[in-house]
Parts: C-alpha cells; structure tokens; sequence
C-alpha cells in the first residue's frame, strides 16, 4: 500500500507549494510532509493548519491560493496512472479538504450572520426602550420642574410681600435678599436639570437681552456668599467698569459665572478664590469679555482635565453636586457664541476662563438730570471709581466726591448744600460703625427722609442696619438708576394720590371676574368707585342712575351681549370710554368691538399694567382735559 | 369635575397670593370662584347630556368656562379647553371634553 | 514537575516517569474505556491517585483538539506530583460542604462536580471565604443537556454522579493561574427578578419572564435555544455593587411558552438582577484567546474547561479557535465541553460558578 507520493512528483507539488503561497523551501516542504501525512494516513492535520492559516492570514487572496493549489494538485495526482489505485483516496481527501477548509468556514460564517442580525434586533429593540424611558424621563422632569418652579414662585411671592411691607430694618431686608436670591438659587438648580434636559433634546433657547454686567456679576456673587461664607476663604473680586449695557443671554452667562465660582469654592479648603473681568476686546458695537475665576483649590490632574466637562465627572464623591454644572455651563458657553477653558494643576489650584463676545447697548434711557449723588472714597480704589463717576456725570448726574471724611461730613451737615439724593460711601472697615451712626442721626433729619445711603466694600458680619443698602464689594450701576427710577415714582405716585376718584362700572356675568377685577383694582387705586352688574339688564339700571367714567364690560353674556347692552346704554346717554373684555381675541373681534363704539378691546385674563394704563388715561382725562 | 375644582382652587389662591394680596381677600374670592365654577362645568355636562344641542350652545359654555379659568389662574386648563373649542365639529370633542373636566379617577 | 499526555494504552507504554497523580477526561458515555484504561494505568502505578470527570465531549491537547471522528477517546494527564503536596477529596450531595485542609497551609484547588446541586455554590462559597484557599478552579462535568443529572466524576476505581471532587494543591510546591472568559457584552437596563422558583425565572420586573426577555430580544426559537444565543448576566443581591465585568452569564436550558417563563443552567434568586447580552466581534474574541500567553510558564501543564455554548459559539471552527489557544498559550493542556464552569472572571475576582466560558487553570511547579 502507497504511503507516500514519488519524489518527482513531490518536487513538483513542492514546488507549486513555493511559488502559490510565497513561502521558502523549508515551509514548503513542511506544507507538503502535512498534506502527505493526510493524505495517505487519515490524518487531518493538514486540513486544520490550513484552515488555521485561512482565517488569521492577513492576505485577502490566500483563499483563493488555497483553491487554486487544491484544483491544480488534485487534477494533477488524479491525471498520473501510478495513482490510479489511491484514486479513490485522493477523491475523499480533496473532498474532505473543500469541505473542512471552504464549507465550514462558509456555514461559519452564515451563522455569524445570524448572530449579527440577532445583535442588530436586540439593540434596536433596547434603542428604542432606552428612547421611550428618556422621553418619560423628560417628561417627568418638565412636569417636576414645573412643580417646583410653582413652589418657588410662591416663597418668592412671598418674600416679595414682605419686602412690599417695608417694615424691615437695613439687616433684615439683607437677610430677606439673601433669602430670595436662595429661592432663586433652587429655581436655577430646577433650571439645570431642564436645562440638560433641553440640551440633550436640542431645545435650548439663548434670549438677548440687554442688561448691565456690574448688576449680573453682583446677583452672581450674592447667589454664592451663602455657600462662600461656610469656608474660610479669601475671596477677591477685580472688575472692570462697563460703561455699557451689554445684550446678551442674562440668565445663561450668569449661570456660568455662579457655576464656575461654585466650583471654585467648592473644590477649594484653604486659600482664595478670586474673580476677574476684564474687557478683552472692543469695537463700536461689541465687546469681548473675559471672565476669570482662579482659585487655589485641590486643583486636577491631566487625567481629570480631560473629562472635566464631561456630564456627572465630579471628582470627589463628598463634594456636593451631581457633577452636571460644568456641562451644562460649556454647552451654553458653546451655544452662545463663546468658551470655557481651563488651566490646573493638581494640589496647587484651578483657573477657569469664560469668555464670550456680545453686542454693546448703546441705547440709554438715563436721564439723571436734577439728581444728586455724594460720594466718599478714602481707600486706595479708585480706578474703578472714577469710571462709575464719569459714568454717572454723562447722564447729567450732579456728583460730588470726597476723599476725606471730615470734609464729607461738614459738606452733608450743612444746610446750605442741597440733599443729595444718593450717598455713597467706600471707606475702611473700622470706619462703618461711626457712619452708621452718623446716618441714624441724618435721617433724623428732614432733610435726608429721602436719601438713599450705600455703603460699599463692608464686611459681611458687620451690623449697618441704618445704611439702605450694603454692598461687599461695589455697588452696581443698576443700583443707582433703581434708585433714582424709585424716587422718580414716588414723586409721580404723590401726585397720583391727590386726584379724586373714578366712578368705574364693570359688567360680567360670572361674579367672580368681577371680584377679582375688584379687587384688583381698589386694591391699586383706593379711591375708585367700581361698580358690579351681573348681566346687561342691571348695568343698564345702574347706568341709568349712576354716572360713571369709564366702563369695563364682557363681550359673551347670556341675555344680552356687551354689544348689546353697549348699543342700549348709548340710547340712555353717551357713554363715557367704554372697553370690551373678552378672551377670545380675533382680529375680527377687534374691528366689530370698534364698529360698536368700544374706545379699545381689553384681553382676559387681564395683565394688570394694560388695565392700570387704562384706568390712569381715564383719570388722565377726567382731570387733565 | 371635583378634580377640576379643586385644581383651580389651588392655583387660584398661589395666583392671587402673587400679587400680595391677604388671605381675608383671597379666600372669599377663591370660594366664589369655585361655586362659578362648579356652575359652569354643570351647565356644560348638562348641554352635553342634552339629546341634541347647537354647537354655539357648547362653544358660550366652553367660552365662558376658559375665561373663569383664565381669571383664576388656571391658564393651561383654559387652553386646552379653547383647543378643544377649535374642533366641536369632532365628534371625539365630546369625549375629549369629558376626560379633561369631569373623569375625576385620574390623580 | 514531570508529565505526559495520553489518549491510548500504547502510550502509557512510553511514560519514562512514574506518576503520582493522573487526571483523565472521557465521554460521558464512555465509563467503559476510560475504566480500562484505568486498570491498565493502576496495573502500571499502583499506588498513583486516578482521578476523572465526564464531559459532554473531550478536549485533546493535539491538533485539532477536538473529537472530529466520534471516536470519544479519553485523555489523560499524567503528573509527577510530590506525595504529600496535594490532596483529594471526595464530598457527596448530600452532605454539608466542608473541606479538609491544614489551616496553617495555602492551597490552589480543581473541583470537579457530577452535577449542578444545592451544595455547588455552598461549595464555591466556602472555598472563597476559606483564607488558605487562593485561586480555584473547576468544572460541572458536562453530557447531554436533555439529562443534566448523568455526568460522573471519577476517583479511584468509582465513578459517582452525585459527588464533588476537590483536588487541594499546596502552594508551597505548586500553583495555580487561571481566567474564565467570555464574549458578552452587557446591554440595556438592569431589571430585577421578581418571582423565581430555583432555575425557573418566572417574572422579571413582576411580568411574565418571557414576554419581558421576548420584547427586547424578539422571539426565542429553538435555533437560538440550541445555539445558547441568548445568555443573560445575572448579578445576585450581594453583589450588585461590583463591577460589570466580574458578573456572570448564565445560558437559557429551556422556555415555556404556556407558562411564559425561562429556565437557566443555574439557580437564581429573587432580587437578583439581569441583563441582556450581546457577543463581541470576532476581533476581540480572537484577541481574548492571545491573552493567554500570560499564563505561559515552562515545564506546566493546563486544563480546559469550555462551556457548550462557547463550543457552539464556534462551531466548526472550535478547531482553529483551540489552534489558536494553543499556539499563544504554548502549555500542553487537556479538558472538556462541560456544563456549567468554575472560575474567575479577573485576576482578582472571586471564582463563580458561570455558563458561556472558556476556563483554563494552568498547574505549575514552584522553583526552588
């Protein structure tokens, strides 16, 4: 029985070996010694190093060299005579070698694809769970979060009431800010978690709006005293006068800046955290800002740097938070336009740098003719200062400034300088109680009943309780002009109060519109008369008696409509201005109420400054024309 | 319907305390509200049970309910109820107008 | 250490040592041969221990590896072990697991279980909490899956189908290193289970097992049953802080339609939790296999234990897989298909009893 093949033969397929898969003599006749093994000795070794090489061989075109070598050898052996008898043999073998070496790895590779497509459904089926549990999930936030914003309006209707009162003292209407900046705290926080939500879903919207820097740095920094004040912390400010109001999105850049101090703070156990703004970059109508908080915290890693605007990377499990904050603030840095980045090293601290390019609002309706503002300045700051000086004396702002108390003392005491309307004092630590005392006896006087005393740079333990406001570090321009808004209201509301009254007569036939529009209005205006008619018919009998200013009337009344009982009053005699209520508001039900003779169409439910506006124009005309 | 009330009652009274008005002023005005109310979801339930009624009919119902509402606070409820006002032709409007107002299972 | 692989009689002929310890693998229907060569072997070396298990088939440490003719030939591995640096032991059923060991001594262990029983994960707990027990590994023997109580182990002359085989290696001669590994991947939502009895899931998240798996994978047909596509990690109450890759799979044995439920190859409890899994590319389960050339150490000798479903995963290729092992791990090894596998799933995990892996537990010599 053949055990091997002839040695020409052998040389042969050797060869064919060598020059098919480009390999040396030695592998070559290895490949052959395998092959010869199987072939004669049932062994199938052969088949399996072959097919081992099929699969991990990097050339694409081995296979086909595989083939190719099997065909070319088979028909080869089965062509010479000398093999006849093994023909059979050399039949099963190359059988056998197709099949382990071409078949399997095609039925292999058919269950492979199977396994895939059961892969690809499985992940499309948790895709899509996953999508409908994110879905419930921002539901179920929006809905949560509306829950809370509601609450949160209601502490901070609240403290609003409160501070309405006036009844509190310069300490406690502090602690009453610091409570409603808390209120507003926990509303930013509701705000976050919507906020992710909207950016995940690609909803968040960036508002312009115009508004001064100073202000929004300083609600900025009040929303972190609170968190500030439990360390024992340096915290210094350096901020740039703007002179202009920027626009840009309010809420979302003070975000950043309230996340980024947190941050700081949070992440900082001795030393400092200061704040830096500087104006980067100006132009006729934009600004480029750069917000710098530094800090000497725990500082990170290379490793930690890499992900820290990741969501959820906090740092450190005992930290508060859940690691969203910085995300969320590099999302809206993105989305508006601007950057976050940061510089660190570990143990030694972290510089975070915001900067944002925005439009300048060179519209100012400021007008501080005729107000007086007196300052003190005995410290060393002074650059800043000056700017808000300058600034303030642009709107036509009469401004004295002191830089020696003495001076500023006799110049307020004396009977021969006007009151000023505002007075501003940044001096040093020890030297606030004396002025605090000072302005307890000042406001003794009549003269300074209707001052406004600021102080500015104070410790936040000292007790100013006579000091109208207090500010740590500055006090922002928007102070100034509230300021100013407030005593220009004062004065207008003083001659407000001395008009007579108003004979108003509202028709509704629902009672509680009218209760509420009653209480509304005598609520606001204590001297007008309103008069309440459930229906047509008894505004009619009430008309007829009564003569009255101004009419509110419903449109849709069971009965007679308003426009119904508008054409019957007119019958009686000519109605004063009269206005259409409705909360249907069509263009069509604009021109039909004007056909009818209304003066204007007023919609429910009723925004209280248009119905306010209204009734001030009817008083306006009762005693103005 | 009791759902409904009590709903707006709820919003009415944090509406009106918006504005700083005291209690002694709310309350009353909140209990008058909530009896408008009770009076105008019957009559709406009521138009609905009618065998036949005009769609004017059930557009002054719902009308006069939305403005109540607006005036009490509850602004989404009075807009879902004047969408609703847009389809009275849909003979599912019904429905939907029972499962807003008057299915009081729902928590 | 000196060792031999044999798979024939002619070869015990050629062992140039005498052995202390042999280890041998066979058929689960093929008690017959391996008891003869047994006898041969303990005409041979009377007072060598002979031990054994059954599995659903043999792995062979030549080319290619596997029984490709049906001849169910069984494998041996003969060790020159020191009398006295091992010990066996022999526990059954029904008895309380415990061990018998020299407290003051640190052992590396092989079990080998006739079955899957209450006593099994009792067992691998204790071995775990045991402080001179280090690394373990082992094997539930492996046979047909429509009768999961027929496998054998094998000690001394007597095979048993209702007994645990511990093979305690002291440490101070030799030791043990090892992996189990699979190609999973966790996917989706951890859901809990919420009414199991033993191997049966009944409800997960208080719905019917089956629609809850059956929503998320599409339907279970018997293809994908047989080919134990559809594994599950199942991580127990205590342990669903750890890490997501030291949790174990577990293969689907059957589905009742009627009563919408899924029976697994193990116990599970309720509370426990699952999630589903999908396979890695082939890439990376290719470059999994090279990871065991770290277990290279010269002069040992390795045992395989794979499950079915890993089997099944490769189909005609297991072949070319286990030439692939072999070639990165470069340690003659001998094991079987089993049923269920005991091992680790990271070098400083603890060992689990698990489904759908390759175990490999590599015996070496300590150098003096």
């Amino acid at each position: 029985m053949r055990t091997k093949l002839c040695i020409e033969d052998k040389q042969i397929i050797i060869k064919r070996i060598r020059r098919t898969f480009k390999i040396d003599d030695i592998e070559a006749e290895q490949f052959y010694n395998e092959m010869e093994e199987s072939l004669f000795n049932k062994n199938k070794n052969f088949f399996y190093s072959v097919k081992y090489n099929m699969h991990f061989q990097k050339d694409t075109y081995f296979s086909e060299k595989v083939l190719q070598f099997a065909i070319t050898t088979f028909s080869f052996l089965l062509k010479k005579e000398i093999y006849h008898s093994e023909e059979k043999k050399i039949k099963n073998f190359f059988q056998e070698y197709l099949k382990i070496i071409l078949v399997e790895p095609s039925t292999y590779a058919k269950e492979i694809e199977r396994r895939r497509d059961n892969v690809q459904n499985i992940l499309q089926h948790v895709s899509e769970q996953l999508n409908q549990s994110l879905d419930v999930q921002q539901l179920m936030i929006a809905n949560i979060s509306h829950e809370m914003r509601t609450s949160l309006n209601t502490i901070s209707g609240y403290i609003a009431l409160i501070d309405e009162k006036n009844t509190l003292d310069t300490e406690n209407k502090g602690y009453l800010e610091k409570a409603n900046h808390a209120a507003h705290t926990l509303e930013s926080l509701v705000s976050d978690i919507l906020d992710v939500s909207k950016i995940n879903s690609g909803q968040m919207e960036i508002k312009e709006e115009s508004f001064w820097l100073d202000e929004m740095i300083e609600k900025a920094i009040d929303n972190i005293t609170f968190i500030l004040n439990k360390k024992n912390l340096t915290f210094k400010t350096d901020i740039e006068f703007f002179s202009q109001k920027i626009i840009g999105d309010y809420q979302h850049i003070m975000e950043i800046i309230i996340n980024l101090l947190s941050n700081a703070i949070k992440y900082t156990d001795i030393g400092f955290v200061h704040l830096k703004v500087t104006n980067l970059e100006e132009t006729d109508n934009t600004i480029k800002i750069l917000f710098e908080i530094k800090d000497s915290g725990i500082g990170m890693t290379p490793k930690q740097l890499k992900k820290i605007f990741n969501p959820f990377s906090r740092f450190e499990k005992e930290r508060q938070g859940v690691g969203l904050g910085l995300h969320i603030a590099s999302k809206l840095a993105s989305k508006m336009g601007g950057e976050i980045t940061v510089e660190s090293t570990a143990d030694k601290g972290s510089t975070f740098r915001f900067t944002i390019k925005v439009k300048q609002d060179k519209q100012n309706n400021i007008d501080m003719s005729n107000f007086i503002l007196c300052f003190l300045n005995n410290t060393k700051e002074t650059k800043v200062s000056q700017q808000k000086l300058d600034f303030l004396k642009q709107f036509n702002a009469k401004v004295t400034c002191f830089k020696d108390e003495k001076t500023f003392i006799n110049y307020l005491t004396s009977s021969k300088n006007d009151t000023p309307h505002i007075i501003s004092i940044l001096s040093y630590q020890n030297a606030y109680d004396r002025f605090n005392a000072l302005i307890h006896y000042l406001k003794t006087l009549d003269k300074f009943k209707k001052s406004y005393f600021i102080a500015e740079g104070i410790n936040p333990k000292s007790t100013l309780n006579y000091f109208d406001k207090v500010y740590e570090r500055f006090t922002p321009i928007t102070t100034y002009i509230q300021i100013l808004d407030t005593i220009k209201k004062s004065n207008k509301n003083t001659i407000s109060s001395n008009i007579k009254a108003l004979n108003i007569l509202a028709v509704d036939d629902i009672e509680t519109n009218l209760e509420i529009l009653k209480l509304f209005i005598t609520n606001k205006y204590p001297h007008v008369t309103l008069d309440l008619a459930t229906g047509g018919y008894e505004a009619i009998g009430m008309y007829k008696t009564q003569n009255y200013d101004m009419i509110l009337m419903d449109l849709k009344m069971p009965g007679l409509s308003g426009f119904q009982t508008l054409e019957k009053l007119k019958n009686i005699k000519n109605p004063p201005a009269s206005y259409a209520l409705t909360a249907d508001v069509y263009k069509s039900t604009y021109d039909q109420v004007i056909e009818a003779g209304f003066i204007d169409l007023l919609e429910k439910p009723l925004q209280l400054d248009i119905l306010f506006a209204t009734i001030e124009k009817a008083i306006d005309e009762k005693y103005n024309s | 319907m009791k759902n409904i009330i009590h709903e707006t009652e709820y919003l009415a009274y944090v509406y009106l305390k918006g504005f700083g008005f005291a209690d002694e002023q709310i309350i009353p005005l909140v209990e008058l509200g909530k009896k408008n109310l009770s009076e105008a979801l019957t009559n709406l339930k009521d138009i609905l049970n009618k065998d036949t009624y005009s769609i004017k009919e059930l557009d002054d119902a719902l009308h006069a309910l939305k403005g109540l509402l607006l005036q009490l606070g509850n602004t989404q409820l009075a807009e879902e109820l004047n969408a609703i006002r847009l389809e009275l032709n849909n003979p599912k409007t019904v429905t939907s107008i029972e499962t807003l107002l008057f299915n009081d299972t729902k928590i | 250490m000196n060792h031999a692989i044999i798979t024939s009689l002619e070869e015990i002929d050629s062992l140039d040592f005498i052995p202390t310890l042999i280890v041998g693998f066979y058929h689960y229907e093929n008690k017959k041969i391996f008891l003869e060569l047994y006898n041969t072997f303990h005409k041979h070396f009377p007072h060598a221990d002979i031990v054994g298990c059954s599995g659903e088939s043999v792995i062979y440490h030549t080319t290619p590896h596997i029984d490709i003719d049906g001849t169910n030939r069984c494998t041996f591995v003969c060790l020159e072990m020191k009398k006295g640096a091992y010990s066996l032991q022999l526990l059954s059923s029904g008895e309380k697991p415990h061990i018998n060991t020299d407290k003051n001594l640190h052992y590396s262990a092989i079990v080998l279980e006739s079955c899957y029983t209450n006593n099994t994960e009792k067992i691998i707990s204790l071995l775990n909490e045991e402080p001179n027990i280090n690394q373990f590994f082992g094997s539930i023997s492996g046979l047909s899956s429509s009768d999961l109580n027929q496998g054998t182990i094998f000690y001394n002359g007597i095979f048993s189908s209702d007994k645990t085989l511990f093979w305690f290696i002291d440490e101070n001669h030799y030791f043990l290193k090892g992996l189990s590994q699979h190609n999973f991947n966790p996917i989706g939502y951890s859901l809990e289970i919420t009414h199991t009895e033993g191997y049966k899931l009944l409800e997960i998240e208080n719905e019917p097992a089956l629609d809850i798996i059956e929503k998320m994978i599409g339907t279970i047909n018997h293809e994908s049953l047989i080919s134990f596509d559809h594994p599950f990690f199942i991580t127990t109450k205590s342990k669903q802080n750890d890490a997501e890759n030291m949790t174990p799979l577990s293969s689907i044995l059957s589905i009742d339609r009627e009563e919408k439920s899924i029976t697994l190859y193990k116990k599970v409890k309720n509370g426990d939790k699952l999630k589903l899994a999908i396979p890695f590319s082939r890439k990376k389960q290719e470059s999994q296999l090279e990871n065991f050339s770290q277990f290279y150490t010269k002069d040992s000798i390795a045992f395989l234990f794979v499950c079915i479903s890993y089997r099944g995963h490769w189909g005609k290729m297991e072949p070319i897989y286990l030439m692939h092992l072999a070639k990165n791990l470069n340690v003659p090894f001998i094991g079987f298909h089993s049923l269920g596998e005991i091992g680790s799933l990271t070098s400083k995990a603890t060992s689990l009893m698990q489904n759908q892996t390759l175990t490999l537990a590599v015996l070496s010599e300590r150098s003096l």
